[in-house]
């Protein structure tokens, strides 16, 4: 029993260690990979006029596809944000997925809508679609409002692609904020596929809008959020969009495009599909099936990121809210890892087979398994009192310097990059929030990170309303 | 906090090793891993020190920067408006109105360029002439010339757009070196210099052999062919017989945009292309051209179609189909029905054919269930 303890311990610690080291090496050269591409991408940029796709013929049509679910607080700025995008040939879909409020309602009311008579057919799986409205109002013709039986994001999303008109579609929240370019760098790389090799859908970074100040549904002026939780979040994101998808974006082993904002393909979605009823992290998996399919098709295709800032959203701002975001995310994971278990380690689907997956499986779901398994241990041997003491306090400080590092890398990143957060206090305010992250909220994450697997051998479904404050109320 | 007492107490706190050296003061002795992951910690705190006096340099670095280019600019702005609007100068003595740090310093030399290019933006006509006269006169085309071999693709790209905005024409030979260039950047910048600084034949690099153009490279010509005067638009049916695909889908594209009707013929040969794209094109561009004498053949095509070339074909014939097509149309609404978008359109082809399409819509609505009467009612709300 004694000799196996003793391996036992050896093994853990040298586990620990091998698994800490392969994760910060995974981050390195992911970090470095995104700092070329973001180079890179600033420089392409500057050579390019967008406005000049308002006039081109050849500028592919877009559906806007929005599902709405208990959004009255902010739906009419919404939606009328959303119709002064910035594009020339476009529609906007909004999806009331059967909402308890008066979300449709009020857009009957304020964009005096009709019902019409909408022939469409089921290519997706969806619940039963009640009515389809339309404006009586001439200058609001691109706008069409599906009401439907509530069935969830993805019910919403399918609903709304059965409906939609164009080859190309994006698929957003309500209530996001859509930058003035947005679609016209989101469309650009649908421009630019060849035949040879396919762009079968585009992301573009999401930010945090919280204490933005935000005017007639757009962005007046970027402030750090006041609030701690959102501060912290927007570090999470900077880090997981500029320092990380860019770089799968750039190996072509991108898997997650943001259900806040992406842009597809039509036809393969339909191939593919289309949005998954049965997980939460209908995002990820609509994403993998996509790459699944032509992958299996043999066909060249690409996932394309974008590192501009093109969609605000407004982040949780308290414990519970993020929790409940985050148990959700960690569910939509493992959900999604399951369904397509068949393709970690696989090298019959090349670098998402061999890479993509086995690192979201290794260090984007095991993770906070592994970190607090390690937590556990470190008690259990301190209680037995043969914890060594010298490791724990090396390698947390270790851990804990290098979460710093990354932290303050992303602030480089945002600093020479998009340059968001001008002012000299907010990038104080983002190292200060770097100091405090790992110790408070990084625990918490893996907490909830727990409870989220614990969720799902349980077999709660439920997606975890985010209450929002809205936008609108702030001036 | 009872729990977290009890295993600190329960730790072992003289298991780290340490000794007392000759003065009596402790030492510690770590086995090799912990030294060594006390190693990587400092290198990591180091690389934090170094990353944060990047980002406080950054700042200090950029401020200090546009404080300079701003007076820099100033300097320069009065100088030119001189140069523009008050005194009539010859191109020889323009040089002698800046310092030598003007003319020798690089930054100085960039910050003048960037004025001149922006003013020229500003200006068309004889003081954009001027404008590109001092350029010349200053020197500062070899700069941009010179920018065309730099090693960086974007100061050689930027080199290309100063060339095309300044007019200088000698630049030509050095420019066609790019037009298949690997880089996307390159090879559009190059292409719309070209456009921009030749008279004669704006589209001449579409004769290359290895041209490739993607979508957006189409769209950017088109805006700049788009702003040229007629007279300067070429005949796009001299590449609709090309062996590159790219050049022959962009003058199809192109033949539409600009109503080629002489390229008519062309395109309706084109209908028949293995090439799906290449027949998607022709078709859309026949639409654009309202080019009725296509219609039987749009029609003889139909059948052997993926839905989306359906779909074109049946939005073509909505512009240009006659009474002929009310037979074909028939038969696309017969049972079963399936692919929506493609009967609402053929039912929107018949209601656009006048009275007897109308009444063949209003025969096939009595006899119809609730499907297809849901079919033609979409077809006939405008709003959809």
């Amino acid at each position: 029993m004694g000799l196996f303890f003793y391996y036992f311990t050896k093994f853990a610690d040298h586990f620990i260690l091998v698994y800490s080291a392969i994760l910060f090496s995974t981050y390195f050269v992911l970090s470095t990979i995104s700092a070329f591409d973001i180079i890179n991408y600033i420089r392409r940029n500057s050579f390019i006029d967008y406005r000049d796709i308002l006039t081109a013929p050849s500028a592919p049509a877009i559906s806007i596809i929005a599902p709405a679910y208990n959004e009255s607080k902010t739906i009419v700025e919404n939606v009328r944000s959303l119709l002064n995008i910035h594009y020339v040939n476009f529609e906007v879909i909004i999806i009331n997925d059967g909402s308890k409020d008066d979300t449709l309602q009020l857009m009957i009311d304020e964009y005096q809508l009709e019902p019409v008579p909408y022939a469409f057919e089921k290519k997706m799986l969806s619940k039963p679609v009640r009515a389809v409205y339309k404006s009586k109002i001439r200058s609001l013709s691109k706008l069409t409002v599906v009401d439907k039986v509530n069935g969830g994001k993805a019910d919403a999303l399918n609903a709304g692609i059965n409906v939609s008109k164009y080859d190309i579609f994006a698929a957003i929240d309500v209530d996001c904020i859509l930058e003035y370019e947005s679609l016209l760098k989101m469309v650009k790389p649908f421009m630019e596929q060849t035949e040879a090799n396919k762009v079968i859908a585009v992301g573009g970074v999401v930010r945090i809008a919280n204490s933005c100040v935000v005017k007639e549904g757009k962005i007046i002026k970027v402030n750090l959020p006041h609030e701690m939780i959102p501060r912290i979040q927007v570090l999470e994101y900077i880090r997981a969009f500029l320092l990380g998808r860019m770089a799968w974006s750039k190996l072509n082993g991108l898997i997650l495009i943001s259900g806040a904002f992406g842009m597809f393909d039509k036809k393969i979605v339909i191939e593919a599909g289309g949005y998954n009823h049965k997980t939460v992290g209908e995002d990820m998996e609509l994403v993998i099936r996509m790459r699944r399919l032509m992958e299996e098709k043999k066909q060249e295709y690409s996932i394309v990121y974008l590192p501009d800032p093109l969609c605000w959203t407004e982040a949780p701002s308290s414990l519970k809210i993020l929790g409940k975001q985050r148990n959700r995310w960690t569910r939509g994971t493992a959900e999604t890892l399951w369904i397509h278990k068949k393709l970690i380690f696989n090298p019959r689907y090349r670098f998402l087979g061999t890479i993509s997956m086995p690192y979201w499986f290794l260090f984007e779901w095991l993770a906070p398994i592994v970190e607090s398994t390690a937590f556990l241990y470190l008690v259990m041997m301190a209680f037995l009192g043969i914890l060594n003491i010298e490791l724990f306090v090396t390698l947390f400080l270790l851990i804990y310097v290098f979460a710093i590092m990354y932290s303050t890398a992303a602030i480089l990143f945002e600093e020479l990059s998009f340059h968001q957060y001008k002012k000299k206090r907010d990038i104080i305010r983002l190292l200060g929030t770097a100091l405090i992250e790992p110790l408070i909220v990084h625990p918490l994450s893996v907490y909830y990170a727990i409870r989220g697997n614990l969720d799902l051998l349980t077999g709660v479904k439920n997606w975890g309303e985010m209450k929002r404050k809205g936008f609108a109320a702030k001036k | 906090m009872t729990p977290i007492l009890f295993i600190l107490q329960r730790i072992n706190w003289s298991e780290l090793n340490y000794t007392y050296d000759e003065y009596g003061k402790t030492v510690y002795s770590f086995p090799v891993h912990i030294r060594l992951l006390l190693a990587t910690t400092l290198i990591f705190l180091l690389v934090i020190l170094i990353l944060l006096g990047i980002i406080l340099s950054s700042r200090i670095y950029k401020t200090g920067r546009a404080i300079k280019k701003n007076n820099i600019k100033l300097k320069y702005q009065s100088v030119l408006s001189k140069l523009l609007f008050e005194e009539r100068i010859s191109i020889e003595n323009i040089s002698g109105h800046f310092d030598k740090v003007d003319k020798e310093k690089r930054f100085n030399r960039n910050v003048l360029l960037e004025e001149i290019i922006h003013l020229h933006s500003t200006f068309s006509g004889e003081s954009g002439e001027r404008l590109e006269d001092i350029y010349v006169g200053l020197n500062l085309h070899t700069d941009s010339i010179k920018k065309l071999n730099d090693k960086s693709w974007h100061t050689a790209a930027k080199g290309m757009r100063e060339l095309a905005l300044m007019n200088i024409k000698q630049a030509i030979p050095q420019l066609n070196r790019f037009i298949d260039n690997p880089n996307p950047v390159l090879r559009m910048e190059s292409r719309i210099a070209i456009m921009n600084l030749s008279t004669e034949d704006p589209l001449s690099f579409l004769s290359g052999k290895n041209i490739q153009m993607s979508g957006w490279d189409v769209a950017k010509i088109y805006v700049l062919l788009s702003k040229l005067p007629e007279k300067m638009i070429p005949d796009f049916s001299r590449w609709l017989d090309s062996n590159n695909k790219d050049v022959l889908l962009f003058s199809i594209q192109m033949t539409g945009s600009f109503r080629q009707q002489s390229s008519v013929p062309k395109l309706i040969q084109l209908l028949k292309s293995e090439n799906e794209n290449i027949r998607l094109a022709a078709l859309k561009s026949i639409r654009s051209l309202n080019a009725s004498q296509a219609e039987k053949q749009i029609i003889e095509m139909y059948p052997k179609e993926n839905e989306y070339i359906k779909l074109e074909v049946l939005k073509t014939l909505e512009s240009i189909g006659s009474l002929h097509a009310i037979s074909f149309l028939e038969k696309v609404l017969q049972p079963p029905l399936k692919d929506y978008h493609l009967l609402i359109q053929a039912a929107r082809v018949l209601l656009s054919l006048g009275n007897k399409g109308q009444e063949i819509i209003d025969k096939i609505f009595l006899n119809s269930g609730e499907e297809m009467q849901l079919i033609i009612n979409h077809a006939k709300d405008k709003r959809l």
